[in-house]
């Protein structure tokens, strides 16, 4: 069952336990700038977006790469680096349109999210549920079902 | 490590700035936060210094467990000697301050002196410089940090800032972090204010590092679930602190009218569920599961469309109960004046209920007042007061001077409507039933206070045995503890209890909430100990805990003693003993605190302390405690 | 995160401390001890609390 995150910026209350736990995991450090997340935050009207790689099946960052060191994990859904091949130019940093893939100026290498190998830490540890980790076959169901709420109470209301 | 991160001693006169490492043997003796910075006032505020002049010394401090896996691991604590009642001033706010501070590598600042123009402190990935603040004076914290952002070109940048209120010195100004993160009580906003300084900036990408991150991150879904599985802990999600509306109004504990009455009837409109009507959302400081702030929109008045967050409990009786109005749209908009101009909501709320009972008794009138009416549930006049006060307009100039210098001003007998603990107003609370609640406010070392002692589990009526389970843990007790929260019987532990946990948890920078405050279930003493020992392999025994908070806390009791408070000043106000409550639930009508009861339970509270009947820290204590020698200057 | 807290769909009467349940959904109850009237309000699943007393019905 291949699963993929998903996120809910309307239940993001803008905590960044995600970004802590990320770098906790990650690299054993509290480091925000080292964290594969970011909750993006338009604090003038109060907007809080949880950013992360998607994992994009047509990678720009695996198309961009010179030496072929990012490629498709089909199992678990995920665009994976391998640190062997990888010779730090960053034009991955540059190409990726979500901000995903970042740069580690202590641990010296490009980093994004790795789906914590299939548990990833930040929905364990996300109480509103803004980050979740959902079955990718039913994962626009739950959104829709969602979407069509009110509508369907109006259905029942004018129920002959 | 968590321990690798500096203290700073900031000169603003000289500009200069000294960086030291802090020895484990202070973080042994203090953990941090606000035990280091009681140790530091203590040490560096000289006896008698004036608190709006350079001498004074303004600490800003990030707990030991900020920034890291905890639970709301957010706190900024604040301290300084207050320019509110000349005793210890301190303050703790939430927000993303602190952890960010210790990201750019600093736990501790120490800011001494005065600027000779208006200054910004700069903070960023170990290094600290001064900035010129002339761009910002006049701008609001939120407004300051967004023009922070735009000079240095980065988003991320939190700031920590006064509004007008603290420009003007008013003396219950505040600290402000984002639009909401107050550090409101005690003039902490005023002493920055008095040196010049607008603004800490701070920005850093350094590591927090973590001992045992696997085990820690285990460990905390559990510390957290223990927190947010709980009743407490989901209301706090879904209303924030509002919802003790609910349960102190309908009884009959909210202070009506300057202490004229206990309940205000048919305020359905000032009850938590109307936030529904104007919330998008909530918002959560850093790593916090509750997030019990509310993002709001005003709907009506001259402020219509402006965004805010919050409200607290402290606005529903600020802007409603105390002054008998009845509307949610204003204590939204009054919660969005006083963050806007940098003032306590608490104070405020106070001061002006106190002048519309002076008003309505003729102590002042029109002439004072500007020519507003000060008339019970006046919205507008509310709201236009929080503007007079932070401006220092007619009235609102003598307001500004806190309860006690405005009283000394007006004169005609105001000082006895006065409702204060040392030169500090008192929450909307009305404690005349609730005699735990009550001596909390009296011995509190800032003055009148409802955060660093309040058992507020003892308003649940808990059966004896589960208040046992938490109050003969980590030191024994086998007093006597009651259920019933009318009762004194076994109150001053309780009250002891609370100060000392609350100071552990202010040592540690996390919020209080997560604590045994609202919830008697939630991580305290026994907890603590793992969490501090996965993060910083650092060890202690609940016991060692509970002493250093003592230690601490009599730091701050020596503080007091030495600027020449006594017993005396841990009291109440005439008001509290001679009128009885008038309004509620048959349980808590016509109560008012017996004078010997109350003396009783000061000797109590005092014995437990390990202090003298006068309230005086015998040597026996200072001894124990490690204090003989203090000031020590080891810092 | 979600777990039940066991205080579902029960409130404290403030009046006499009693604890009592309420029906799902109610916005208003009597405590089955001393008759006095709360409304209610919900949040989450399952979990009251005491609105507020109902006030026509307080004695001066």
């Amino acid at each position: 069952m291949e699963k993929m995150i998903i996120v809910d910026s309307e239940k993001c209350t803008g905590c960044r336990m995600c970004e802590m736990v990320c770098s906790v995991k990650n690299e054993g450090v509290s480091n925000p700038a080292r964290a594969r997340i970011a909750v993006v935050k338009w604090e003038a009207d109060g907007y809080y977006l949880p950013m992360v790689c998607q994992q994009c099946e047509d990678a720009p960052c695996a198309a961009a790469c010179p030496v072929k060191a990012i490629s498709r994990d089909t199992e678990l859904g995920r665009t994976v680096v391998d640190y062997d091949k990888c010779i730090g130019c960053r034009l991955c940093v540059s190409v990726c349109p979500f901000g995903g893939m970042g740069y580690d100026t202590i641990g010296r290498k490009v980093i994004k999210c790795d789906l914590c190998g299939g548990d990833p830490t930040c929905v364990k540890f996300c109480d509103p549920g803004a980050i979740q980790y959902v079955d990718i076959n039913k994962a626009n169901m739950k959104r829709k079902r969602a979407a069509s709420r009110n509508l369907s109470e109006l259905m029942r209301k004018h129920a002959p | 490590m968590a321990l690798n991160k500096k203290i700073a001693y900031i000169d603003l006169s000289e500009k200069t700035v000294k960086m030291e490492n802090i020895p484990l043997e202070m973080r042994k003796k203090y953990l941090g936060g606000r035990g280091i910075d009681a140790y530091l006032l203590y040490n560096h505020c000289p006896k008698g210094a004036d608190p709006l002049g350079p001498e004074n010394v303004l600490l800003v401090s990030a707990g030991l467990l900020v920034g890291t896996p905890a639970s709301a691991s957010a706190r900024t604590h604040v301290m300084a000697k207050s320019p509110l009642t000349g005793a210890v001033g301190s303050s703790n706010m939430g927000g993303f301050f602190g952890p960010e501070m210790r990201w750019a590598g600093f736990d501790h600042l120490v800011i001494k002196g005065k600027a000779e123009k208006p200054t910004y402190i700069w903070i960023n990935d170990g290094k600290i410089e001064f900035r010129d603040a002339s761009e910002l004076m006049g701008l609001a914290p939120p407004q300051v940090e967004q023009a922070v952002r735009e000079e240095l070109a980065d988003d991320e940048i939190k700031v920590m800032s006064i509004g007008i209120a603290g420009e003007n010195l008013v003396r219950f100004a505040i600290v402000e972090t984002g639009l909401k993160n107050a550090g409101g009580r005690s003039g902490m906003g005023t002493v920055m204010g008095s040196k010049n300084l607008k603004a800490i900036a701070v920005r850093g990408t350094g590591d927090i590092e973590i001992k045992h991150p696997e085990e820690v991150l285990e460990y905390d879904l559990n510390f957290i679930n223990g927190i947010v599985n709980t009743k407490f802990g989901r209301i706090m999600q879904k209303w924030g602190t509002m919802f003790i509306y609910g349960v102190t109004n309908s009884t009959g504990l909210v202070r009506v009218r300057n202490f004229q009455a206990n309940q205000l009837p048919a305020s359905e409109d000032l009850e938590c569920e109307n936030i529904e009507d104007y919330s998008f959302g909530t918002e959560g400081c850093f790593s916090c599961s509750l997030h019990c702030r509310h993002k709001y929109i005003i709907k009506e008045g001259e402020y219509a469309g402006t965004y805010a967050q919050g409200p607290e409990y402290t606005s529903q009786g600020a802007f409603g109960a105390e002054v008998g109005c009845r509307s949610f749209n204003t204590v939204l908009t009054g919660n969005h004046l006083v963050n806007y101009y940098g003032l306590d909501t608490l104070e405020v709320g106070s001061l002006i209920a106190w002048a519309f009972e002076l008003y309505e008794k003729g102590i002042i009138t029109d002439k004072d007042t500007g020519g507003l009416k000060l008339e019970w549930g006046n919205d507008d006049v509310v709201l236009k007061m929080i503007e007079k006060i932070a401006k220092r307009e007619d009235i609102g100039d003598t307001l500004a001077e806190g309860p006690l210098r405005a009283a000394k001003k007006i004169g005609k007998g105001s000082e006895k409507y006065l409702i204060h603990v040392k030169g500090m107003s008192n929450l909307h609370s009305d404690e005349r039933p609730t005699p735990s609640l009550a001596l909390g406010i009296a011995t509190g070392t800032r003055g009148s206070d409802h955060l660093r002692s309040r058992p507020a589990i003892d308003l649940y009526h808990l059966p004896e045995p589960v208040l046992r389970k938490i109050y003969s843990y980590p030191v024994p007790y086998d007093g006597p503890l009651t259920s019933d929260y009318r009762d004194y019987k076994g109150k001053p532990w309780q009250v002891f209890w609370q100060e000392m946990c609350y100071m552990a948890v202010d040592c540690l920078g996390i919020c209080k909430y997560h604590t045994k405050f609202l919830s008697p279930n939630n991580p305290a003493f026994k907890e603590w100990p793992e969490l501090i020992k996965l993060i910083t392999d650092l060890d202690f025994t609940p016991e060692e805990i509970w002493e250093i908070a003592e230690r601490a806390y009599n730091l701050e009791k020596l503080f007091n003693i030495r600027e020449g408070f006594t017993r005396k000043d841990d009291a109440l106000v005439d008001r509290y003993f001679d009128e009885p409550t008038p309004d509620g639930l048959a349980l808590v009508r016509g109560k008012s605190i017996d004078r010997k009861k109350f003396k009783k339970m000061l000797d109590e509270y005092y014995a437990h302390h390990g202090w003298d009947e006068k309230g005086v820290v015998p040597d026996k204590t200072l001894e124990r405690l490690g204090l003989k020698s203090e000031p020590s200057n080891a810092l | 995160m979600a777990r039940k807290t066991g205080r579902e769909e029960q409130v404290r009467c403030l009046n006499c401390l009693e604890r009592f349940k309420v029906k799902r959904g109610s916005d208003k109850e009597a405590c089955p001890k001393c008759k006095m009237e709360w409304r209610i309000s919900w949040h989450h699943d399952g979990m009251a609390k005491i609105r507020g007393p109902v006030w026509n019905k307080v004695k001066k």
